[in-house]
């Protein structure tokens, strides 16, 4: 007995040790939320405070597809701009996400107040499904990109571009690709690495707009010529800086941050077309805290969010705000980018998954 | 049989009650779900999906892998075990321990792990044999394939036979060796005529375990058969549900019935089989057994031995602490190149902390649920005249048996909120998954342990006037504590880091340490997971050592 | 056939000594048992003798080859010797006849050799019939046989039990004594058997060798282990025995015990003044009269009928003694006065 009970006290210590962990994280995001009695977390909606110069109140709910890296970064200043708002972040790749998306759909418990992925035509979907808020940022007007011009129903706010990567280490930059097409090449036999569109909602749009332009065939090539799926884009990211794979169809922003770090990566932008992908942020209809939302919306459209996205390695969608470090600017490589329909994706999307997994499959 | 609503039969009428619930209705909805469209008997969703060639290719992957780790696996085992179980090979004890490290260590783990190791280009041990031998330019190891995809499984499932195999030796009586011997039969002879052929309903029992126990596996085939463009059942049934429609959701059932027909079959035809075919052999006095002296080949099997344990346990380790302390992966592991920046964020993640925090609340409060539920079961059967008392045991065996990606898909159908209860996106469901899985573990456990309880102390309790749950708090459960105990852990460490079920139920606010690392792996950080990996691998450490100590060295993974 | 000889073997597990020097023979067909309690080392012995372990010290010899030494060590299936074990080992996948013919099979004897070998052996154990048997088909007796008819197969040199009778139940026990005994004498085989049962020992034995803590208490035939124990040990292992204490009154043997009992024993070496004096409840006699040396007054505590004899508690000047009587004798009530003639006692130094 002596035994369960050191068990039972050793097992109370490990929780009060991780919450005390994770507490002081909370402590973290939440900001000065604990110094103010009157704001306490938990129920949001019907709060009668005023939302004056404190701003919005309560919690609220992202999900998105932004790395963690770049949420911790924004965390801090999401704070200072909210000090009253405690916002919680659920984090995957935008096929996850979408999935959980669609399963909370199905047993009426969406968590989201707030949906950042990548992939545009999935909004276009929710519109359709009439689950979307509309709201017309006071910077809708700045936002040079895609966006819902008859309901405001979503706002482009970062925009992500599917490139070619090469290891500098193992590719000389003459010998480098210049196109997505020569890399069905037998020169790149068993040297490529592209990322799994069933989990990633650029790779989504990027297999999507490759299908179009060359045809499925496309991909059928690239599978002889022994390209290989390297799961989500960080983990395709890994098997490129560390040599596994010569060459990747990836995102820029990957590229962009491990070449900061001193990885040995290049970036080509595909003469064929750089795959732009402007993806939007929405508000669920079904939020309960619709005001904190649409705050937090006007913040990410804001010069400071887009700012935030530029360090996270992505374009901003205001055309006053400058290119991340490393990056071509956009304006060199849209007007040949590839062309890209979101409303005849959106409702293709599963039948897209399905053919890629039928020809990379097996 | 009368009813009476005393204490006893309320509380195990509640135990099973909430085994049928949990457990059962889940896995018969997915079942009729499976076979009725639009409120009609059909079979139209399996002639959709197996018109499918991808899905018939991953049917025939997965039998192929579990038939082959199946086979490699068996044929691995009864040599170790007989070697650890009836020689005398020097440090015998540490080799048995090691062999069966990977029991420990989350399968997914080990296949990232192996990614690492044998990966065809930069493989640590690719990169070795290459230095080694410069005359080799590529791979030539490919973990990237059916054969690697194999070699991880049957060093992550073999030790499911090896240890059935070596209980039944520690079982067998030894004079039936002895016998042999004395009778004129050679070391050798007598494996042959006696120890292979009455060890051989364990050798199979453990065999079909194997088979599906890997069939039913997920971690491995995601992480390993996914660059080698080998889908199997799991990985297409875990893709349907992602994709997250109805009819990707109908799709996703007909596969996983067929998963659970196979499972249930096995289980069936073991059970069936070993009762057929276990042989009773009465237990002498407590000789040790003959130990067959192995000569000169003493040496030589300490080395292939160390080898294997090596291979097996300090290989996989190695690589992901190698890998979490890189600075830049593009540099590989060198000293110039080592930092523990990643391993200080993710230690100041709250990510990190948040997945830790929400799968040990969800295990402690499946084991324990697990505990309470698996003891009253086990007296059930063990203690009590009702009729059909067995059954509740049976059930729980019934969906351990259960693959758990079958599992999870059943839990999502009935407890979405369409029969009144909705768990689905909360952090209940993944309770409820866990203990519903893992809850043969502690039936198991109460079982044996009251099994050693003779009636007359209990009698004794109850004829002093005690009421029944008295007895029980006063009596029963004091005695046989320890097991109990072990098996609470049995239920803990395999919720704390389950995977399969966890990359479906988890949910924004729920999201368990299994899943997060999956999820940093495929999708966010490698090194990061490297990290992670090894987190969890020291917790699971501790775990088994606490378990060992609490359970007075009862019960051990 | 052999002749057996144990040369001071020593035998050690890791720090623990459990033989610590044994030296003995068997002689050609002789009945000799091992008999002692548990942990005492017979099996040990047993073992050692028949090849599963090895000694520490010493030489085991089989007629002229050595089989044992801490250089030598012929394995057990090179000895040729027929064992039957305590769970007798009957090998539940094979039937009847395949378990008895699996010696001869090892041999390679001709199959109708074998066969005609097979149902010689089962015809002796009495089990003619029942060779397409399984095991689980049989009774523990049964099995028993099965076991005894395999170990004497192959006419091996010798044969060894290792406690064979202690798994079956108090009737059948009592007749597989003589018919053992008697299989032996048909067989004219060498027989080293192990027990912790002294009825058994002295039923079957011509020798018996008594251990205590892997020590040689005593060699000798039943009778004499039971008439002259050398030790208290033994005297009190086997068979009942009063212990009392005594005074020693003259160095003829002459001791005293209580205030009235004067008994004539052989006095242990050494001269001590205080014996503990050692007497069988059967080597007493109840009556009402009587006097002088051997003879006591006594009280009758408590009586047990046992139909075959009759349990006595009596209450001497020396201590509580206990007397088997035979109900021919007549009977004694409870706080009768009775005089106690005893017949023959022994003396162990206190």
């Amino acid at each position: 007995m002596k035994r369960i009970a050191v068990v039972l006290s050793l097992l109370l210590a490990l929780s009060v040790f991780l919450a005390g962990c994770g507490g002081s994280s909370d402590t973290g995001n939440k900001g000065g939320t604990d110094s103010t009695p009157g704001a306490t977390t938990g129920s949001n909606t019907d709060s009668e405070q005023p939302a004056g110069e404190s701003g919005p109140t309560g919690s609220l709910m992202i999900y998105t597809s932004i790395y963690p890296d770049i949420i911790n970064l924004v965390s801090p200043e999401l704070e200072k701009a909210f000090p009253n708002l405690k916002i919680e972040w659920f984090q995957g790749g935008t096929e996850q996400v979408t999935a959980k998306m669609a399963a909370e759909i199905q047993a009426g418990k969406i968590g989201a107040d707030l949906l950042m992925v990548a992939d545009p035509s999935y909004y276009i979907f929710l519109k359709g499904e009439d689950l979307l808020l509309p709201h017309k940022s006071e910077h809708f007007d700045a936002v040079a990109v895609d966006k819902d011009t008859e309901d405001y129903m979503y706002t482009g706010v970062r925009i992500s571009n599917v490139v070619i990567g090469y290891n500098t280490d193992l590719v000389k930059p003459e010998d480098a690709p210049k196109t997505f097409r020569e890399l069905t090449d037998p020169k790149w036999k068993d040297q490529v690495v592209i990322v799994d569109p069933t989990q990633s909602g650029t790779a989504l749009n990027s297999t999507y707009a490759l299908s179009q332009k060359y045809g499925w065939e496309y991909f059928e090539q690239l599978r002889d010529n022994g390209a290989v799926i390297g799961g989500g884009n960080s983990s395709t990211e890994t098997k490129l800086v560390t040599g596994e794979f010569a060459v990747a169809i990836i995102l820029e922003e990957n590229l962009l941050k491990v070449k900061d770090r001193g990885e040995p990566v290049e970036i080509v932008y595909p003469e064929d077309g750089v795959i732009i992908i402007p993806s939007p942020i929405g508000i669920l209809k079904t939020t309960q805290n619709p005001e904190a939302a649409k705050a937090v919306v006007d913040w990410w459209l804001s010069p400071e969010g887009q700012k935030a996205i530029v360090t996270g390695w992505m374009h901003s969608v205001r055309t006053d705000v400058e290119s991340p470090k490393g990056a071509k600017p956009l304006a060199e490589f849209a007007p040949t980018a590839m062309e890209l329909d979101w409303h005849d994706l959106a409702p293709r999307t599963g039948e897209i998954k399905d053919k890629f997994v039928e020809i990379m499959g097996n | 049989m009368r009813l009476r609503f005393d204490t006893k039969s309320v509380a195990i009428a509640l135990a099973v009650a909430v085994l049928l619930l949990f457990g059962i209705f889940p896995i018969v909805l997915l079942v009729i779900n499976a076979f009725v469209v639009d409120g009609q008997f059909s079979v139209n969703n399996f002639r959709e999906v197996y018109a499918s060639k991808s899905n018939l290719m991953a049917v025939w992957n997965t039998v192929k892998a579990a038939g082959l780790t199946m086979i490699i696996g068996t044929v691995m085992s009864f040599p170790l075990a007989w070697l650890v179980g009836r020689t005398d090979l020097p440090f015998k004890n540490v080799f048995r321990t090691l062999i069966v490290t990977p029991y420990m260590i989350p399968p997914f783990v080990g296949a990232i792990a192996w990614g690492y190791l044998a990966n065809p280009r930069i493989g640590y041990l690719n990169q070795w044999i290459r230095a080694l031998f410069p005359a080799i330019e590529q791979g030539p190891i490919n973990i990237y394939s059916m054969g690697g995809m194999v070699w991880v499984l049957v060093l992550f499932y073999f030790p499911f036979s090896f240890l059935s195999i070596s209980r039944a030796l520690e079982k067998m009586d030894p004079s039936l060796e002895e016998a042999a011997r004395i009778s004129g039969a050679s070391p050798l002879r007598v494996l042959r005529d006696i120890t292979l052929p009455l060890t051989a309903p364990a050798i199979a029992a453990g065999a079909l375990l194997v088979f599906v126990a890997v069939a039913s596996a997920f971690g491995v085939p995601s992480i390993i058969g996914g660059q080698a463009r080998l889908q199997v059942v799991t990985t297409r049934i875990i893709s349907y549900v992602y994709v997250g429609t109805p009819e990707a959701m109908h799709e996703a059932t007909a596969l996983a019935v067929v998963l659970l027909a196979l499972s249930v079959v096995v289980l069936w035809f073991s059970n069936w089989y070993l009762a057929k075919r276990e042989y009773f052999t009465l237990a002498g006095k407590s000789t040790r057994p003959t130990l067959v002296e192995l000569g000169r080949w003493k040496w030589p099997m300490v080395v292939l031995f160390t080898l294997i344990c090596i291979v097996f346990a300090v290989l996989p380790v190695m690589a992901l602490v190698m890998t979490s302390l890189v600075k830049t992966m593009g540099r590989g592991f060198a000293f110039n190149n080592l930092s523990l920046d990643v391993w200080k964020s993710v230690l100041q993640d709250a990510v990190t902390w948040r997945t830790l925090r929400t799968s040990l609340y969800a295990s402690v409060l499946a084991a324990t649920g697990g505990t309470l539920v698996g003891l009253l079961i086990a007296y059930l059967k063990v203690k009590t005249q009702i009729r059909f008392r067995t059954i509740p045991d049976f059930l729980a065996t019934f969906t351990n048996a259960t693959p758990g990606i079958v599992l999870a898909l059943g839990l999502i159908i009935a407890f979405s909120g369409k029969y009144g209860l909705n768990l689905y996106g909360t952090f209940w469901i993944l309770v409820v998954a866990y203990f519903v899985r893992h809850l043969s573990y502690a039936v198991r456990q109460a079982a044996a342990a009251l099994e050693q309880v003779h009636p007359s102390l209990e009698e004794a309790a109850l004829s002093s006037g005690a009421g029944w749950a008295r007895v029980f708090k006063d009596v029963t459960i004091p005695l046989i504590g320890p097991s109990l105990v072990g098996g609470w852990f049995l239920v803990f460490m395999p919720s704390f880091y389950e995977l399969t079920m966890s990359v479906m139920l988890y949910s924004s606010r729920a999201t368990p340490v299994g899943y997060h690392l999956y999820h940093l792996n495929s999708y966010a950080s490698p090194q990061s997971a490297a990290v992670l990996s090894v987190l969890i691998l020291i917790l699971v450490l501790i775990g088994n050592l606490l378990m060992r100590w609490a359970s007075r060295g009862k019960v051990s993974l | 056939m052999a002749h057996i000889r144990f040369d001071n073997v020593v035998k050690r597990f890791g720090d623990v000594t459990v033989i610590p020097g044994f030296s003995a023979t068997v002689s050609d067909g002789e009945f000799l048992t091992l008999l002692g309690p548990s942990g005492c080392g017979k099996t040990t012995m047993l073992r050692i003798l028949a090849g599963f372990e090895k000694v520490t010290s010493g030489e085991v010899w089989l007629g002229d080859t050595l089989v044992s030494s801490p250089t030598v060590h012929v394995p057990p299936e090179k000895r040729n010797i027929g064992m039957v074990f305590q769970s007798y080992a009957v090998w539940p996948h094979m039937n009847v006849f395949d378990n008895v013919a699996y010696p001869l099979r090892i041999r390679r004897v001709p199959r109708e050799e074998m066969r005609e070998r097979v149902m010689r052996a089962l015809e002796i154990v009495h089990l003619q019939g029942l060779e397409k048997r399984m095991p689980s088909q049989l009774s523990g007796g049964q099995q028993q046989r099965v076991a005894l008819a395999r170990a004497v197969v192959a006419e091996p040199r010798m044969l060894l039990l290792d406690e064979p009778l202690s798994n079956l139940d108090a009737k059948l026990r009592e007749a597989m004594r003589f018919e053992l005994k008697e299989i032996q004498r048909r067989l004219g085989i060498t027989v080293v058997y192990v027990t912790h049962d002294q009825a058994e020992a002295m039923a079957m034995s011509d020798r018996i060798i008594v251990m205590n803590k892997g020590v040689i208490e005593q060699v000798a035939p039943p009778a004499e282990i039971y008439d002259r124990p050398k030790s208290r040990f033994v005297a009190d292992f086997v068979g009942l025995v009063n212990f009392l204490e005594a005074t020693v009154e003259n160095s003829d043997g002459t001791i005293r015990i209580g205030d009235d009992l004067v008994l004539k024993v052989d006095l242990p070496a050494g001269g001590s003044q205080r014996v503990l004096a050692a007497i069988r409840p059967e080597h007493i006699r109840i009556g009402r009269e009587g006097s002088g040396v051997g003879t006591v007054k006594g009280t009758v505590l408590r009586r047990y009928y046992l139909g075959d004899q009759i349990d006595y508690f009596v209450q001497t000047s020396g201590g509580e003694v206990r007397v088997t009587g035979n109900p021919l004798d007549g009977m004694f009530a409870e706080g009768e006065p009775v005089v106690l003639h005893i017949q023959h006692a022994f003396a162990f130094p206190l």
